[in-house]
């Protein structure tokens, strides 16, 4: 189904949105769990946890569903299609890869903030995890800056797929002329 | 012939996609050995594995 191109510039607007404001989410998370592992003060931590609580249901997470959901029926109602070019792919995989480490990790960041609002020392008790959430904001932040270089360049190659369709269409051109 | 492997060179996956696969490997195996050695990557399961 090839969508109308008032739908496909519309679907590719909720798209460049949720992505890019995805991005933008991550890097405000990365720079949380960087002053959270920083600091020693432990009020100045739980506010830190509690707030990257909030901001990951908030709004990283339903602009993440939102940019793997719009991306999704983008490349399925236009001719670039899910699985013919390996940019897509690639972007594909990125953002599905992104999208279940995001919510296996929405549960420490959850204990985190339980334990910041019992007033509980976060500094000394989770000193491993402080560290991973920085890893983790770091990781996410390059996989997504990755994925936008490509949707930007959109760099040739076609897969198997992709060059049976393209034969095939040029075949039945061919035919109708 | 020369048709033949022109097409192969066609379908092979090109170089950029190689070397996306080559970095996403090498991620994973630093994710595996800091999992292994116990430098973060901490226990999800548990609230208890995550405050250790």
């Amino acid at each position: 189904v090839i969508m109308t191109p008032g739908v496909r510039k519309f679907v590719l607007t909720a798209h460049v949105v949720s992505s890019v404001g995805w991005l933008g989410a991550v890097l405000g998370f990365l720079a949380l769990a960087v002053a959270g592992l920083r600091t020693l003060d432990e009020p100045v931590a739980r506010a830190t946890y509690v707030s990257m609580n909030l901001l990951t249901w908030s709004v990283i997470v339903p602009l993440c569903v939102l940019s793997l959901g719009t991306g999704l029926v983008g490349s399925l109602g236009t001719p670039w299609g899910l699985v013919r070019h390996y940019w897509v792919i690639v972007k594909l995989v990125a953002t599905v890869v992104s999208t279940l480490l995001l919510l296996v990790h929405t549960r420490p960041i959850g204990w985190m903030a339980q334990a910041a609002l019992r007033a509980a020392p976060v500094v000394a008790d989770f000193a491993k995890l402080r560290a991973q959430l920085v890893f983790d904001a770091g990781a996410a932040t390059i996989v997504l800056l990755g994925a936008t270089v490509l949707a930007v360049y959109k760099p040739r190659g076609l897969t198997p797929y992709g060059v049976r369709r393209q034969v095939d269409s040029e075949g039945s051109r061919r035919a109708e002329a | 012939m020369a048709s033949n492997s022109g097409k192969r060179s066609h379908i092979r996956a090109p170089a950029w996609v190689r070397v996306v696969g080559v970095i996403a490997a090498l991620f994973v195996v630093v994710v595996v050995v800091l999992h292994l050695s116990g430098h973060g990557m901490g226990d999800h399961g548990s609230q208890a594995g995550a405050a250790r």
